[in-house]
């Protein structure tokens, strides 16, 4: 089921007001129920997959827990195996063939293993991932097995974050399923306040700015440097309101029903450096590539060659994480690239703010630290929507020989084709000023003052919605990972 | 122990009254504001280039007004039917492409309820509802005239119309489409990026708002749309041969009843039309392509002296020959003129043509 339905505006009330009407301990059932549903509203038969996944990661805790040495290892090793074949399968299977084809055919031999044409099951690759976190809990004796499936299914099945996350780890989300969650109307306003926040993210900026990117990344080939260029500001603006705002419904939307999710974004545009970028940005996928990958192959404390292998290992896994394609390759590789140049040239860096005598802590500085890092993941971007690695080569190169001439209105309106494709970039302008501010009162870190200005803000975030909003059949774009 | 309870429970509950109190504000505010629009929104905002047609026969004073789709924007020639009936009336097409019930209906009742004239006679082309799913929601056009009259008329269509399997997703669609026409969402890209009244392509060369296919086509120079249409048409012409024997066995065999909400809703409309001393005729053109079998139970649901048939490829096979039709769903010029003339014929026949008529109604 997707946030921005009319199915949802009658599920959400509707499962919320059961989780406080029922007995507790039917609540659990309910909650599990109404997963079930949310998820089988795309294709039902897909439940099955994450019924083995649960089925697989419940009992490997158990024994997990109730093993020691080798055997422990090994049943860690089984649970992980199982969890990324069904992820391989469903995922990678279409690609290494394919890729495997064009190397056999390129060296001149015949190749004909046929494409199945699976489907991928929405959100595989999210609630994969936060299956194997609880089987490498317990395996590190941080969390004890669950022996309440129901409970499990729950952890695993959440249904605001089942699909796009954020991708929760048991210590925080499986406790709070045992928890006893009594209504609470602080928490539902807000709750809703974050939802709503979310809504005008995917509603009003992501949906209006994917249908002038989707215009000219469909056929880059018949458009000018400058549309390309700023269709690309535009997709860097479409996937960061599409996926916080998705993360805002979901984390409203539990906090509503009692639970605190984790937060996944932190105005990461704002980021001074690639690093600081990937504290704020997907922190869930971040931190558990750091928990169960990055740390695990020795993080920083390796010697250098090593260190910079480890990030690169994990940002090409992140990029793969991503997606089926090498557009999504190459993009984990720039980031990874970024991070080790970054890390190369840190010290020329500092001597040169020494020398020309601006320290870090300058304002210019670091607004200027903040225009190099927006850009340089701007430019990763283009890998990421690139329909193939050659359609990115020939947008960079596009935008690469843009000439000041090249600049002119005329140019732009292959984009702005109509008025309002020139509201959705006005408004996508104006996004980004106050974005800091909406984000910081739909995590409750900041209040309006006033109610009158509040309800004002409020008022104005819904009517946003239900006018400037696109009402397509639009799907997140995160729901393919 | 027993004072702080109390105390928590008193604030827990005044905080919820709040919640409940700021919930309802916001829908409140959200109500007013939607209802301010639907006032401030001009009439058939969804499609300005029927409403530039409506309010044009109106406010020119037209005696007959003809209402429909294509099949009647592109067949009817005013100035020929109004040479034919020689009675000094005038005629007005105010067909529009692509208008089906219930928005025809919309526009006739516009035309009978607002303004000062009323037309003697207006002409309806009879067209089967269409049972919504989401496919066809995309476009505001095909949801902004669902007010809630309407939008229940579809649910109660698409309950009983609907098959079996269906019947749930098309009674979802038409109450989906009723909320949408409520709330009109997206309302702002609509407005700013809605379909121009362009005079010309809607009220044609005369301005008496015919613009038959063949005219649009010479006089816009190379319509991609129209030539690929005409291109298709012409690579199998036999097409009509094979629709002509559809209809007639449609005619002679189809037992499909009329939905008797449709029939009903389209005599509240005459009633209205004599109520206001005007007459309201139901009008069957030729190569109808949508739901025929329904669209004959109708036909034949309503009062024969209001009805119209110029559609029957028994009596009339001259709309059924390839040197008379445009493409496969519409005649060409040379086809418009008979069936013009057609119609002009039935209304002598039944006695109907101008406004001496309507008044001995």
């Amino acid at each position: 089921m997707l946030f921005n339905s009319l199915a949802f505006l009658i599920f959400f009330p509707l499962v919320t007001a059961g989780w406080f009407l029922l007995p507790h301990k039917w609540r659990r059932w309910w909650l599990l129920g109404a997963s079930c549903w949310f998820y089988m509203a795309f294709v039902p038969v897909y439940i099955v997959i994450l019924g083995f996944t649960i089925a697989v990661d419940y009992v490997a805790g158990i024994w997990i827990e109730r093993s020691e040495g080798k055997r422990r290892k090994m049943l860690l090793v089984a649970s992980i195996l199982a969890n990324l074949g069904v992820l391989a399968f469903f995922k990678y299977y279409n690609f290494l063939n394919e890729s495997i084809a064009a190397v056999v055919q390129g060296m001149g031999f015949h190749y004909s293993v046929p494409d199945l044409g699976i489907l991928l099951p929405i959100g595989l690759s999210f609630h994969t991932f936060q299956s194997l976190s609880y089987t490498i809990e317990v395996y590190r004796r941080h969390q004890k097995a669950e022996r309440r499936i129901g409970t499990f299914a729950l952890y695993v099945m959440f249904w605001p974050q089942l699909v796009a996350g954020p991708i929760e780890r048991p210590g925080n989300l499986l406790n709070q399923l045992q928890e006893r969650h009594d209504f609470n109307p602080d928490r539902i306003v807000t709750g809703l306040k974050q939802m709503l926040w979310g809504f005008f993210k995917k509603l009003v900026i992501a949906d209006r700015c994917a249908v002038l990117v989707n215009l000219v990344y469909d056929d880059p080939a018949h458009h000018s440097g400058a549309a390309l260029l700023l269709a690309t500001y535009l997709f860097a603006l479409q996937i960061y309101c599409d996926f916080s705002g998705y993360t805002d419904i979901a984390l409203g939307a539990a906090r509503c029903m009692g639970f605190d999710l984790m937060v996944n974004f932190r105005t990461p545009y704002l980021s001074r450096n690639i690093s600081e970028f990937w504290s704020r940005w997907h922190i869930s996928l971040s931190s558990w590539f750091r928990d169960y990958l990055y740390i695990p192959l020795g993080g920083n404390r390796v010697v250098k060659w090593r260190w910079y292998w480890n990030l690169m290992i994990v940002f090409l896994v992140s990029g793969l994480w991503h997606g089926a394609n090498w557009t999504y390759v190459a993009w984990g590789a720039l980031h990874g690239a970024y991070l080790i140049l970054a890390i190369l040239f840190a010290g020329f860096w500092a001597g040169l703010q020494k020398r020309i005598g601006i320290g870090p802590g300058k304002q210019v500085v670091r607004l200027l630290n903040v225009f190099i890092t927006f850009h340089l993941v701007v430019l990763a971007w283009v890998f990421f929507r690139a329909k193939n690695i050659e359609d990115a080569f020939l947008i960079l190169r596009k935008i690469a020989t843009l000439t000041v001439e090249g600049l002119q209105l005329d140019a732009l309106k292959e984009v702005i084709t109509s008025p309002s494709a020139a509201l959705t970039v006005i408004i996508g302008a104006l996004f980004l000023l106050i974005d800091p501010f909406g984000d910081a009162l739909a995590k409750g870190t900041r209040r309006i003052q006033g109610t009158v200005t509040q309800y004002a803000w409020y008022l104005g975030l819904a009517l946003s919605c239900l006018f400037l909003g696109q009402y397509g059949s639009t799907m997140f774009i995160y729901f393919q990972f | 122990m027993a004072i702080d309870a109390s105390l928590q429970g008193r604030k827990a509950k005044w905080k919820t009254v709040n919640l409940v109190k700021a919930v309802l504000l916001m829908v409140a505010a959200v109500a007013v504001v939607l209802l301010v629009i639907h006032i401030a929104l001009p009439p058939m905002w969804g499609n300005p280039g029927l409403a530039f047609k409506v309010r044009k026969a109106g406010e020119e004073r037209y005696d007959r007004v003809i209402i429909g789709s294509s099949h009647l924007f592109r067949q009817v020639d005013p100035a020929l039917l109004d040479s034919l009936l020689h009675d000094g009336f005038t005629t007005f097409n105010a067909g529009y492409p692509s208008t089906f019930a219930p928005e025809s209906e919309l526009a006739c009742a516009r035309l009978l309820e607002h303004g000062e004239h009323v037309p003697k006679l207006i002409l309806l082309e009879l067209t089967a509802y269409q049972l919504l799913d989401e496919t066809k929601q995309d476009n505001f056009r095909s949801w902004y005239y669902m007010t809630p009259p309407v939008a229940l008329a579809m649910v109660h269509y698409a309950w009983a119309e609907a098959p079996l399997e269906k019947r749930n997703e098309h009674v979802l669609a038409a109450l989906r489409a009723g909320v949408k026409s409520a709330f009109l969402p997206g309302l702002a890209d609509d407005l700013l990026d809605g379909t121009p009244a362009d005079s010309l392509a809607w009220l044609g060369l005369h301005g008496n708002g015919y613009y038959s296919l063949e005219t649009e086509m010479a006089s816009t120079g190379a319509n991609v749309v129209f030539a690929k249409r005409k291109a298709t048409f012409l690579a199998d012409t036999a097409i009509l041969q094979r629709r002509a024997a559809a209809l007639d066995t449609f005619y002679r065999e189809s037992r499909v009843e009329a939905n008797a909400m449709q029939v009903q809703r389209l005599m509240e409309l005459s009633e209205k039309a004599a109520a206001r001393g005007s007459r309201l005729l139901f009008v069957l053109p030729p190569l109808a392509t949508v739901q025929v079998p329904k669209l004959l139970a109708l036909f034949r649901a309503l009062p024969a002296a209001q009805c119209i048939d110029l559609c029957d490829p028994a009596h009339h096979p001259e709309f059924y020959v390839s040197r008379n039709a445009f493409d496969e769903g519409h005649l060409n010029d040379r086809g418009a003129h008979l069936f013009t003339s057609e119609l002009a014929g039935a209304l002598l026949q039944m006695g109907h043509a101008g406004p001496l008529d309507t008044r001995s109604h």
